[in-house]
Parts: structure tokens; sequence; C-alpha cells
């Protein structure tokens, strides 16, 4: 198995950024990946509580950033005393029971595994920030449950359930954006993802009750992100292309995967009835709220893998790639064709990276360009290539790629079929 | 400059003192794929 690591990149913490990748995969790298999924146990943490998948079905392209931790969380059995000799027993107060790492940023392709609505290969990319919303009204827990006599001393018994408002499970992983369109990507042909992003506004999601707008959703989020793309030189936008990351607002309008849950939950969420009449209830029940700071993507001192780092060799997977341009705070409209000639010409073969620089008025923080330098893992990008007073290029050794196993020049290059190019 | 506009990262690239080979593309395996070719000195 190969791949490139680069173990501690000296880039800065991000809001936005734009990535230039071309690649191409096989239907049997497709068939490895859903086995992998078929076959994949998540982390155990006992009481039924597991973290997060990673790569669980995903061939995974490109990898970065520092590694984030997610909560995962268990649940107590507490005592229920019948009024009449018994006890009953119910589960509450959520407890952290581990730590175990989110999925990372990454570009990658989700393949479809038969136990859900994916029934294609299709793009995925996910951007991991290390900032938990805050948020309340998003899930509830009967904190404690008795009974009392009413009218006293009837003995006619009511049931009492205290209600605590713990929303802070939903955000056990730090906020996500994760971008899952739904249209199909082909194999055994070369494919250009040219993908821009802004995290930098603070998204807020505020619940409407009794609303009677047609689009309660979007009436509740008052702010988004911003994320434009293109895939083999056609711009996407909307709704089915963001997935489940899209904003409800205009075309490019992103918010966090948590942020997409408060917005849906625009009425408290229900207090469930007992059989004999329902319960009395008291504690706290708020309407649905949601908060996220801005916070930047961690890349600093964290790794950049191709087609992943060190820590997840397990799911690489053959694939071919070429032309990798990744800029950090630097933001790019990708429905602007002039901006995409940039990386890919009216022929629909890559720009040349002097090409791209001149075009964009600066370099790449990470580059690689050309077959050698892919192969022993070069990055020319300002990571790994600076220059000096002098004129003279000055190699930066913390910025190379270390390359493991067989990396071999594939032929042809990076073209997209003739009838695309616009 | 004529040189820079022609050669452009082309030419820096070079100046990293690695065995040049033409094209742009490589291809990754997974563990079915073949070994690693020896180095030679």
């Amino acid at each position: 198995m190969s791949y490139l690591h680069l173990p501690s990149i000296n880039l800065a913490d991000f809001s936005k950024g734009t990535i230039s990748l071309w690649f191409r995969f096989s239907n049997d790298s497709v068939g490895k990946a859903r086995e992998y999924a078929a076959n994949y146990q998540p982390p155990d943490f006992g009481d039924s509580a597991t973290g997060p998948d990673i790569f669980k079905a995903t061939i995974p392209l490109l990898t970065f950033g520092r590694k984030v931790m997610a909560h995962t969380y268990g649940f107590v059995s507490h005592a229920w005393p019948f009024p009449t000799g018994g006890i009953g027993t119910y589960t509450a107060e959520s407890v952290i029971k581990a730590d175990s790492p989110c999925e990372p940023s990454h570009l990658g392709l989700t393949v479809p595994t038969g136990h859900d609505d994916q029934t294609t290969v299709a793009l995925r990319m996910v951007f991991q920030s290390e900032t938990r919303a805050r948020v309340q009204g998003l899930l509830t827990e009967a904190s404690d449950i008795h009974w009392k006599q009413d009218p006293p001393d009837s003995g006619l018994y009511q049931q009492y359930t205290v209600i605590k408002d713990i929303s802070y499970v939903k955000t056990a992983m730090p906020e996500t954006f994760e971008i899952n369109p739904k249209f199909e990507v082909s194999a055994d042909k070369w494919h250009h993802l040219l993908v821009s992003f802004d995290f930098s506004t603070p998204v807020d999601v505020v619940a409407i009750k009794g609303s009677q707008s047609d689009n309660v959703e979007r009436d509740t989020i008052n702010s988004t992100c911003k994320l434009w793309y293109a895939f083999d030189d056609e711009n996407k936008n909307g709704k089915d292309n963001m997935g489940d990351s899209w904003g409800f607002h205009g075309p490019n309008d992103v918010i966090p995967i948590t942020a997409i849950e408060a917005a849906i939950s625009y009425t408290s969420p229900p207090i469930s009835n007992d059989s004999s009449g329902g319960p009395t209830v008291t504690g706290e029940l708020y309407d649905t709220e949601y908060h996220w700071a801005a916070s930047p993507i961690p890349m600093s001192g964290g790794p950049v893998g191709l087609p992943a780092s060190a820590d997840y060799v397990s799911t690489i997977y053959h694939v071919e790639m070429g032309e990798l341009q990744f800029f950090a705070g630097l933001v790019i409209d990708t429905g602007d064709q002039q901006k995409r000639r940039a990386f890919v010409d009216a022929n629909g073969k890559p720009v040349k990276p002097a090409d791209t620089e001149k075009a964009l008025g600066r370099r790449p923080d990470i580059l690689l360009h050309g077959t050698s330098n892919w192969k022993q893992g070069k990055n020319t990008g300002t990571t790994g290539l600076t220059r000096n007073e002098a004129g003279e290029d000055v190699v930066i050794d913390a910025g190379q790629f270390q390359h493991t196993g067989l990396i071999k020049k594939y032929t042809p290059d990076p073209a997209l079929s003739e009838t695309e190019t616009a | 400059m004529a040189l820079e506009d022609d050669l452009g990262l082309d030419y820096l690239t070079k100046l990293v003192n690695v065995q040049w080979e033409s094209g742009l593309a490589v291809e990754f395996f997974d563990n079915d794929g073949p070994p690693e070719e020896p180095v030679t000195a």
C-alpha cells in the first residue's frame, strides 16, 4: 500500500481556503470500500456507547488537519420505586464514557453500502472544526421520576417526571461541515474537483414556535457560512449538490450538521405521555437554540495525507491523482468561469501551476505538481519551498511529504473528456 | 524572465534535486498492489 504523509505542516489554522485536485478510481476500489464497510466495527466503549465511524464507506483522496476528539456518551440506570411495591428502572444522566477521534477533514468518495440511501459513488467533503456548538432544546431526559398522592391521602397516585435538558449530547462532536452531493461520480475516468469555502461566519439558529411560514427551517437560521465547488469544470450548488450541510438559504450557503438538526427542530422536543393520563412534568423545557462561534480548521502542526495520512492507511484504496493545489485563506467563486480557468483550461486539461499563480496572484501553500514530485512527495508550495531575498529557491525539509510504498507514474495525464469543455 | 515564464514551477521542481520523470499523475495502491520497486544505486 502506498501514500504520502506530511507529519506536521507549518500552516496556520484557516477559515477560508481553496483546493484543486485531479483524481480517478476504479470499481475494484469501490468493491473493497464496500467490503470494509460491511465488516466495520466501531470502537466499543460499553453500555452501547460507540465512537464516530471513520471512513466506514469512504475512498479517501486527501486528509488534513489536527486530530479532533469526540465525546462518547453512555447512560446510567436509576431505580424507580412503584407506589404499590416493586421497582422499575429508567436510564438517565448521560455521562462521557470516552473520547475518540472524529473523521479528519478530507476530500473523498462515499460508496453505496446497501444500508443507506446512497446508491452510487458520490463525492464526500468534510471540514472538521475544533469547536462545539452551544445548544438547548434538542434533547431531554427524565432526570427523576417519582410518585405523589394527588389529592393528598387519596390513595390516587400521579407520576411526576422531572425533565433535564441534555442537548449537549448532540454536540459530542465538535462541529463539522459535510458536503455529500447526490450526483454520481463515474469510475475509470479523470475528474477534477475545485472547492472553496468560507467558514468565518458564526452560525446561529433560533426556533420559531407557531410559525406559519412555508420555510420555517430557513427562517430559524439567522446566519450561514459559504462553500463553492466545481466538479469536472461544472459549477455545483443548491440543496442536492450541498447535501447534509446545505443552509436552507442561498445556493452556496452551508451550516454545520448540528445546526441542520436545530433548524428542523423548530418546536420543543415532545415529552412522551404514559397510558394513564400523562405525566406531570417539571424541569427544563427550552425552545431550540444553536450557536456556533466560527472556528478555523485546525491545520497548524497537523498531518496531511494523500490519499490519507498514516493514521488511516487501512482505508487506502487504489486511486490515481495529480496536480494538487491547496490555498489557505483564498476564496474563489467557482461559478466564475474565469476563476475555473485558473485550474482547468478550455480543453479540459490542468493549467500549469505557474499560470495559476499568475491568475490568482499568489502561490499555493501545498503544491504537488508533476509525476516526479508526487512520487518523491516534493511539496513546492509555500510550505515546502521558499524564495529567499536573493531570488533563490530553498527547500523546506519539514514541509516535504514522506512517501511510503510504491507510487507509480500513471498515464494518461489528467484531462476531462473532450465533450465536457466549456 | 522569459525562462521563468516558460518553465515556472516545472523549473523550480528540478532544483529540488529529484530524479526527473515527465507526466502529471501517479497511482497509489492498497495492500493488494504491487510491492515497492527495489531502489537501485
